[in-house]
């Protein structure tokens, strides 16, 4: 990064090598739109090379202040176009047991991620970052400027509301005792 | 952690996930312990491992195969975006930035453009009479014989 900040295009292309897959992902994950991931991954990019004299290396970890640009983005632009992810979303079954005889694999893929972009902003990126990216409760704290306590609420909450599409099928798993 | 009980080990498994192996070490030995007596333990830590699974095939990564053309395509912009690295602005950039000598010879610059354009003017025709009268009324001076006679 230090070459980054010296203007060095090599040194940026070192970077992106080895930050731009996984913010990627995490931005297709985050707003569920492959487009719109690449765009956010571009302008996030573009971001850093403008602004790369404001990166502070004894502050912050360059992973977290790239995923922190990045959350921002999607997030503005989630907002702008809200009404998108809501159309998505599909119609929720009319009761559990509909559900239960609706839970293929596929169908429970496809609910899931309607959960997922249906989740809270906070708990969906809390849930992303640690679940998906791999990144320790202590990073992605950092990313969503809260505390590691706070963050371990946002995933369990998360977790517990995913967890209720799941239940009918949880409940017919025969488990060895 | 002797007394760790179901509901402890449901909100572990709501916090950290079903891989028990990155949970914070205590709370991991508690955990296995109560899954290797409890029936139940088990079947939670079966339902965590499922919604982990699941969760998994619901958002795979994407593709990589587009990912070099959005690499090229961001260093181009880049490229764009780069400031002109020939020569001038980058002594001029340099001549801005620092300390020291480097502002004192920032200051400088106007006097030698001053003393190049000088030096580079020619000579004034001393033959040409408004000219001559024209440095004479600048000069507050009276004429000199010498210029007046045209010599």
């Amino acid at each position: 990064m230090a070459g980054v900040q010296a203007r060095d295009q090599q040194a940026f292309a070192r970077l992106l090598d080895r930050h731009a897959a996984s913010l990627r992902n995490f931005l297709y994950r985050f707003n569920q739109n492959p487009a719109d991931a690449d765009e956010l991954c571009q302008e996030t990019f573009l971001r850093v090379w403008q602004h790369a004299a404001r990166w502070e290396p004894g502050r912050v970890q360059f992973n977290t202040w790239l995923f922190r640009i990045g959350h921002n983005l999607a997030i503005d632009r989630i907002r702008k176009h809200r009404e998108t992810i809501t159309d998505q979303l599909p119609e929720r079954p009319a009761d559990q047991a509909e559900l239960s005889q609706q839970l293929s694999s596929q169908q429970t893929e496809v609910r899931l991620r309607a959960e997922i972009a249906a989740l809270p902003e906070r708990q969906r990126t809390a849930l992303l970052l640690c679940h998906f990216q791999g990144m320790s409760y202590q990073q992605a704290a950092e990313i969503l400027e809260i505390s590691v306590e706070a963050l371990e609420s946002l995933i369990a909450r998360a977790r517990r509301r995913l967890k209720q599409t799941l239940q009918p099928l949880a409940d017919n798993i025969d488990i060895a005792l | 952690m002797n007394s760790f009980n179901l509901d402890q080990l449901q909100q572990a498994l709501d916090t950290y996930g079903s891989q028990l192996d990155t949970w914070p070490t205590a709370l991991a030995a508690a955990a296995t312990q109560l899954v290797q007596s409890s029936a139940q333990a088990r079947q939670l830590l079966a339902q965590a491992e499922q919604l982990d699974g699941a969760l998994q095939a619901a958002l795979p990564p994407l593709p990589d195969d587009e990912l070099p053309a959005l690499k090229r395509l961001i260093l181009t912009k880049v490229q764009a975006l780069a400031p002109d690295n020939s020569l001038l602005p980058r002594f001029w950039q340099w001549l801005c930035s620092g300390y020291g000598l480097r502002p004192a010879l920032l200051a400088t610059l106007p006097l030698a453009l001053g003393f190049a354009l000088g030096l580079s003017l020619t000579e004034p025709d001393m033959a040409d009479g408004e000219l001559f009268a024209e440095l004479t009324l600048l000069a507050f001076t009276e004429p000199f014989e010498g210029y007046a006679n045209g010599q």
